[in-house]
């Protein structure tokens, strides 16, 4: 909460969250401004296992997933060097800039980075990488195991679940994605 | 209690969960959700989407019921009828909501 709005002051005060390139706790980057920001960042954390998830700031049921898995995990893994998180928000049902301070609060902690992608590329370019067709990639919760970079394009998760109908992936399941990221992380020594 | 009682009883039950219903329905229909109840308030309305055809069924049955009883009283107020009527409209909208979301805004950007 008090992230959400400390971010909200420093966007009303126009000092610009979105371009903040340290990206402190509690802020996001916008990815208009720096669009290779998300695919060096996922490098640049690529001996850690990466949780990416594509949501939409103003989707209920994203939100409600979101605040899901900040309970069965993420909140408890804020203290684990091998386990970081990226969100990106996607303008899906009319969301915009504005709406992502508020959603960020219910997925936080200091090994997670937001994002804000405003043209929604990122999830045209994830439905090539996941093979979904036309099926927009949002709504969509990946697993990246260490080792994994980002090349030409989003590269493919070792595990991912969804809540956009496509019947071959996983659907949504807390508890079974919590099982993935401990599995993956205990791989690595601490 | 009077049959006039249980008829607007009836009615307002009928009206107040085709209310409910509609708001679990339409939550994802744009950002009016995260908008006027605030993130947690789509979270809550989200947790009830998957009781949405339930909750319609119910909805439904309870205004079959009010129209059955106020059908069946000869001095029904103007008002009664039309606020049956309006939550029939609304119960109808939010069965759609799915359908309504693709055709009232773009989902997807790019699309």
């Amino acid at each position: 909460m008090k992230q959400s709005v400390f971010a909200a002051l420093v966007l009303l005060c126009g000092c610009g969250v979105g371009a903040d390139y340290s990206m402190p706790f509690g802020s996001y980057v916008s990815l208009n401004a720096q669009p290779d920001r998300l695919s060096s960042d996922f490098n640049a954390r690529s001996e850690q296992v990466r949780l990416l998830f594509i949501v939409g700031p103003t989707c209920g049921g994203c939100l409600a997933v979101m605040a899901d898995y900040q309970e069965e995990f993420v909140a408890s893994l804020q203290d684990d060097e091998r386990i970081h998180t990226f969100v990106v928000h996607v303008p899906t049902l009319g969301a915009q800039e504005e709406h992502v301070p508020s959603a960020m609060s219910l997925l936080d902690g200091p090994r997670v980075s937001h994002y804000w992608n405003g043209t929604g590329k990122l999830g045209s370019d994830y439905s090539a990488t996941l093979d979904i067709g036309d099926t927009y990639a949002w709504d969509v919760w990946m697993l990246y195991p260490p080792g994994v970079t980002w090349a030409d394009g989003p590269p493919m998760p070792a595990y991912w679940q969804q809540n956009i109908g496509v019947e071959r992936a996983n659907p949504i399941d807390a508890p079974a994605f919590a099982a993935e990221v401990n599995r993956n992380a205990d791989r690595i020594n601490r | 209690m009077d049959e006039r009682k249980r008829v607007a009883a009836t009615t307002g039950g009928a009206i107040g969960l085709s209310a409910f219903a509609s708001f679990v329905s339409l939550c994802c229909i744009g950002p009016w959700a995260v908008t006027v109840l605030g993130v947690s308030g789509a979270v809550a309305l989200a947790r009830w989407q998957p009781y949405r055809l339930q909750i319609l069924a119910v909805a439904a049955g309870l205004l079959g019921w009010a129209f059955w009883r106020v059908h069946r009283q000869p001095c029904t107020s103007p008002w009664l009828k039309t606020m049956l009527w309006g939550a029939t409209a609304i119960t109808v909208l939010a069965f759609f909501a799915d359908e309504l979301q693709w055709i009232l805004i773009d989902p997807v950007p790019g699309r």
